[in-house]
């Protein structure tokens, strides 16, 4: 046992120490003996103690490492699986001191009852560096006596070797304990084990834009850029082998959103809750009927390619078993729940929350007996509701919730948003933990502002910003318990997470007459709008649809929204002011209904319906609902922790006092050869890691402004990192897209540049790229074309063309290619409509370049080239 | 209290003059006799201790010779404090290229760049092409710093590096980063004036 941990110790320490002493203990913490028992991990209490000692200059000093586990399976601890919590100098103010442990102190732990039982000595020892007063001192327990006694004795006898060569020296060299700095670091952690989900945005974002600013002989913050240049790596690595191997498990999830004007329900919601058809047991609400009948309804109106199979296949009979087909998950947003003024001074019972949870439940039939409420959040009148399966409730958990009042004077509660996050853990068939996905829904309700979409985007940008889950900040209505690691949690931003679904209502403030209002509404005019949702409405026209995506892009930057094919679902009036469909005459109709969801690189999720629905009228608004098909991945925990680990193992250091990295490129000219216009051509260099560390690499530019690479060049990895021993390829890419050949055709076609790829705390290694460019016919102006005397290919220098007015009257290519068409052109099949073949078109290019003939059968091909 | 300053320095010279020799010299005290030419440009860090206690680190950059890397080169001796310029003393033309890198830095670098030219391979001196009164001669007209250096004797070496530091302006340093050196500086100021301004003195070419 006590080989083991000298190993372990031994493993950690650097050659120029040597272990005099190792001790298994336990730590006390402090909230441990101020609180009570429930916050106690055992799993972190256990570290090991060391004394090293490093001679220098004949001077022997000393050291006393702490040591944690780093991960909180302690069970398959190896010595790698170790980190150095604390290293203190033993200093001449260093202090332990060993006291009889108080039983009482450690009969609150459960498990250590055991332990304690079949000990009949406990010490427990309190470490003071002495440099720092304020400090509290570390306190111990050990059963470890003889262990202990060694560790008393080396530290005595080091300290007392410290204070004689003081004496010796008169104090004229103070002791610097410069060698104990590399334990002292912090030991990075790789952070897709000890935190949640990375912030979405960033997930998506490529990280060569995340890193600090750096160019060639300037680098910038290295310490920042290889953390999360390893980050990407690990998280890379795990992707490729751990996602393929992992089963994934779906979950469906029906999303509803509804702004209900301040009305209490007094409809049947079940076409929004259960998204199916209406059934012909559909009891008409008593109060106004929708100006849209049941009949059109029954038409499928909104029925188009995209699919609504929800929709389309009626049930014939209500399927209360645990139909597959059902959601695992029912959320549902709404807005202006209360519109009472008192409601934004201090809140209100839950009474009308109550009163659309149980329409909820009612809407659901008699499949209501299959799911439970899991969560809730209200903030005046915007209220979000978690419901789900029974049969997966307990794969919920640590529920949060958040929420952020953006209305009057920018804080009130009228206007907002409120946020749920949920951690889902798939069940598993084998046995170990699974890792969880983070759900996060939010239901908002913004205000569109006239002036301008900057104005309105930073809004949501602060909303966003402002939004954010604050540790512990568990939900009341939690039924599950606190899970232990939230300790050390900081506030989480929503977009923290793996799955992301936004629901929004806005409603704009202007009146319709106000044409500069666009937002979220749809570019034309009331009229036009009105014309159009009285013909068929079975098109929305895809420029609408495209119009609309763009404005909802803008302000929410990076989310996704499934193409609209429902009518507005605003503003639908009450009274006799209608048009024929229901839709206020004074007011555009608009979109003012989404729900949209944040794109993942790590789970993947489809959306599968979107859709209004018209037959609820009890609101000015219609209620919008969406399903989703999300794929968790089943990540083993066990299985990630110890892939994490023995990747993390051979990166952990990227900086290291001793060595610098050193990497050989095996090619840094590249040469492309000659290149044509359109033809990507791909090289590879290969980057070998010849150091004693694993060494991260960023490509720069040269200066702090200028591109790291030209227009036509790719860089596949643009960051990376290259373990000890180890080697990666990175790919150039070469590209000569239209404008760049045009320029090229005319000018010099020597193509030419340095790369710079910036290993950290190294070295900029130059790559030299080279090319030659074959003139084309393509990409070039006719009368450019026409003023050729040879053809392009064999054009050496642009000194050669005819002048502008001897030039011929069009370019041969051209007239070449007419006269081929004016004779042959009725008989081919599909001219100018079909695309050409591929490995034919390239076959012409090459062709026309150097003014061959053209062959007859290769004619649809070039015409549909030429013309295209 | 001692002081900690930091400077940028820069090594420029014709391919094969042994600059990367050099470097490796002063911060590691070896020598390689086969050495592949430096593709890019390589970052080292070293600290002289002069006799004042003050301690001079010098972030170094070793630039690759190769003509065709000379359009990189300003990156790197854009914001240097000092440049050490290299020849080879057996190949004459080495000593033309430095010449035209001096008149460069001159030019287009720092005004206040502390210049040093180096002339390398002294223990080839059998082989001399350039000798000693001519490039000293060049650097007294053009006020730099000459000295030779053997790289693979380590002759000279640790000299030149010395005498730039001390040759650096000690009040302030304008790559040193953090508040609590510059304070230092300020602090004592007066002193470090005496001193720079008795560097010059001290600061005769090397013995060589």
């Amino acid at each position: 046992m006590a080989n083991d941990l000298y190993n372990t110790v031994k493993a950690i320490t650097r050659s120029s120490e040597t272990v005099k002493a190792v001790l298994e203990t336990e730590l006390i913490l402090i909230s441990d003996r101020t609180r009570d028992n429930k916050s106690y991990l055992p799993s972190r209490g256990k570290r090991i103690l060391a004394v090293l000692s490093h001679t220098e200059l004949q001077r022997e000093e000393g050291c006393l490492l702490v040591l944690c586990p780093r991960y909180w399976d302690e069970s398959s601890a190896a010595p790698h699986d170790y980190a150095v919590e604390e290293a203190i100098p033993i200093g001449i103010n260093f202090v332990i001191t060993i006291t009889q442990s108080r039983r009482n102190t450690l009969d609150l732990r459960p498990s250590n009852i055991v332990a304690l039982s079949q000990s009949r000595t406990e010490l427990s020892l309190a470490i003071s560096p002495g440099h720092d007063s304020a400090a509290d001192p570390l306190s111990f327990v050990t059963q470890d006596i003889q262990g202990l006694q060694l560790v008393l004795s080396e530290c005595r006898r080091l300290k007392d070797s410290l204070m004689r060569a003081a004496d010796g020296l008169g104090q004229t060299r103070q002791s610097t304990f410069a060698w104990t700095a590399p334990y002292m670091a912090k030991v990075p952690q790789p952070s897709i084990l000890t935190s949640g989900p990375p912030d979405l945005r960033t997930l998506n974002t490529p990280l060569h834009t995340l890193l600090s600013p750096a160019s060639a002989g300037a680098p910038g913050d290295e310490a920042s850029d290889i953390e999360l240049i390893r980050e990407d790596w690990v998280r890379s690595k795990i992707r490729e082998e751990l996602t393929s191997n992992s089963g994934t498990s779906l979950l469906r999830i029906r999303v509803g959103t509804f702004n209900v004007n301040g009305k209490l329900p007094t409809q049947d919601l079940s076409t929004w809750v259960q998204g199916h058809r209406v059934r012909a047991d559909f009891i008409p609400p008593l109060e106004q009927m929708s100006p849209l009948s049941l009949g059109e309804i029954a038409r499928d109106l909104f029925d188009n390619e995209s699919g609504l199979p929800q929709l389309t296949k009626p049930e014939s009979s209500p399927d209360v078993s645990d139909g597959s087909h059902d959601p695992d998950i029912l959320v549902f947003g709404f807005q202006e729940v209360d519109l009472s003024t008192e409601a934004l001074l201090y809140s209100t019972s839950t009474v009308r929350e109550d009163a659309w949870c149980m329409a909820l439940f009612a809407s659901l039939g008699e499949k209501a007996i299959l799911y439970e409420k899991l969560v809730s959040k209200q903030l005046v009148g915007m209220l979000l509701i978690v419901i789900v399966r029974k049969s997966l409730s307990p794969c919920f958990g640590r529920l949060q919730s958040g929420s952020v009042g953006a209305g009057i004077m920018g804080v009130m509660g009228n206007k907002g948003a409120v946020a749920l996050r949920v951690e889902y853990t798939p069940h598993s068939q084998c046995v170990g933990q699974r890792k969880p996905a983070v759900l996060t829904f939010v239901n908002s309700h913004l205000a569109a502002f006239d002036e301008m979409y900057e104005r309105r985007n930073a809004d949501f940008q602060d909303l966003s910003k402002r939004l954010v889950f604050e540790p512990g900040m568990m939900s009341d209505t939690s039924p599950q318990q606190v899970m232990p690691d939230n300790i050390t949690e900081g506030s989480r931003s929503v977009f923290e997470t793996d799955v992301l679904i936004w629901m929004v209502s806005v409603i704009g403030l202007t009146n319709y007459s106000n044409d500069s209002d666009l937002n979220y509404r749809i570019n034309l005019s009331d009229s036009d709008i009105r014309g159009l949702l009285s013909s068929e409405p079975d098109l929305i026209d895809d420029e609408i649809r495209l119009g609309l995506a763009i404005r909802t892009k803008k302000a929410f930057d990076g989310f996704c929204e499934h193409p609209i094919t429902h009518l507005p679902s605003y503003r639908f009036s009450m009274g006799i002011v209608a048009d024929h469909r229901g839709y206020d005459v004074k007011r555009k109709p608009a979109w003012t209904d989404r729900i949209l969801y944040f794109p993942s690189t790590m789970t993947a999720c489809r959306q599968s319906n979107y859709t209004s629905h018209p037959e609820i009228t009890m609101s000015d608004h219609k209620p919008v609902s969406a399903e989703f098909e999300v794929d968790t991945v089943l990540f083993d925990m066990s299985e990630l922790n110890a892939c994490v680990l023995s990747h993390w193992k051979n990166v952990v250091n990227l900086k290291s006092l001793d060595s610098s990295p050193k990497v050989r490129l095996r090619d840094t000219m590249v040469d492309f050869g000659s290149v044509r216009h359109a033809c990507r051509a791909v090289k590879h260099i290969k980057v070998e890691n010849v150091g004693d560390i694993a060494c991260s690499y960023r490509f720069i530019g040269a200066t702090p402004e200028a591109s790291i690479h030209p227009e036509w060049i790719t860089i596949e990895r643009m960051t990376g990192l290259v373990p000890q021993g180890s080697d990666t390829d990175i790919t150039i890419s070469l590209f000569i897209g239209d404008s760049l050949a045009t320029c090229l055709n005319s000018g010099n076609p020597e193509l030419a540049c340095t790369l710079i790829m910036h290993t950290a705390y190294g070295k900029d290694h130059f790559i030299t790229v080279a090319a030659k460019y074959e003139r084309t016919c393509f990409a070039n102006n006719l009368e450019w074309l026409a003023r050729l005397p040879v053809p392009i290919r064999t054009l050496s220098n642009v000194d050669v063309l005819l002048p502008a007015d001897r030039a011929t009257s069009a370019p041969r290519e051209v007239m070449r290619l007419i006269n081929w068409l004016m004779s042959n052109a009725a008989g081919v099949v599909g001219l100018f409509v079909r695309p050409g073949q591929p490995e034919l078109i390239s076959q012409i290019r090459e062709v026309r370049g150097v003014r061959m003939f053209v062959s007859e059968r290769n004619s649809p091909a070039i015409s549909a080239w030429t013309l295209a | 209290m001692s002081k900690q300053l930091q400077f940028k320095l820069v090594l420029l010279g014709e391919s094969a003059v042994g600059k990367s020799s050099l470097v490796l010299r002063f911060v590691k005290d070896q020598f390689d006799d086969y050495r592949e030419s430096t593709i890019g440009a390589a970052f080292l860090t070293q600290t002289v201790t002069l006799d004042d206690q003050t301690t001079v680190k010098f972030e170094i950059w070793d630039t690759a010779g190769q003509e065709r890397y000379k359009s990189l080169a300003p990156m790197y001796y854009r914001n240097a404090n000092c440049a050490v310029v290299v020849y080879d003393i057996t190949q004459a033309a080495s000593l033309e290229k430095a010449r035209s890198w001096i008149r460069e830095l001159q030019r287009q670098a720092d005004p206040s760049i502390v210049i040093a030219l180096c002339g390398n391979k002294a223990d080839l001196a059998a082989r001399r092409q350039v000798s000693e009164e001519e490039a000293k001669k060049y650097a007294e007209e053009e006020g730099l710093m000459w000295a030779e250096t053997s790289a693979k004797s380590g002759e000279g070496v640790h000299e030149i590096f010395t005498a730039i530091a001390k040759k650096l302006p000690t009040t302030t340093s304008p790559s040193a980063r953090g508040g609590a050196r510059t304070g230092a500086a300020a602090r004592t100021g007066v002193d470090l004036n005496k001193q720079a301004a008795n560097a010059p003195g001290q600061n005769e070419p090397c013995n060589c």
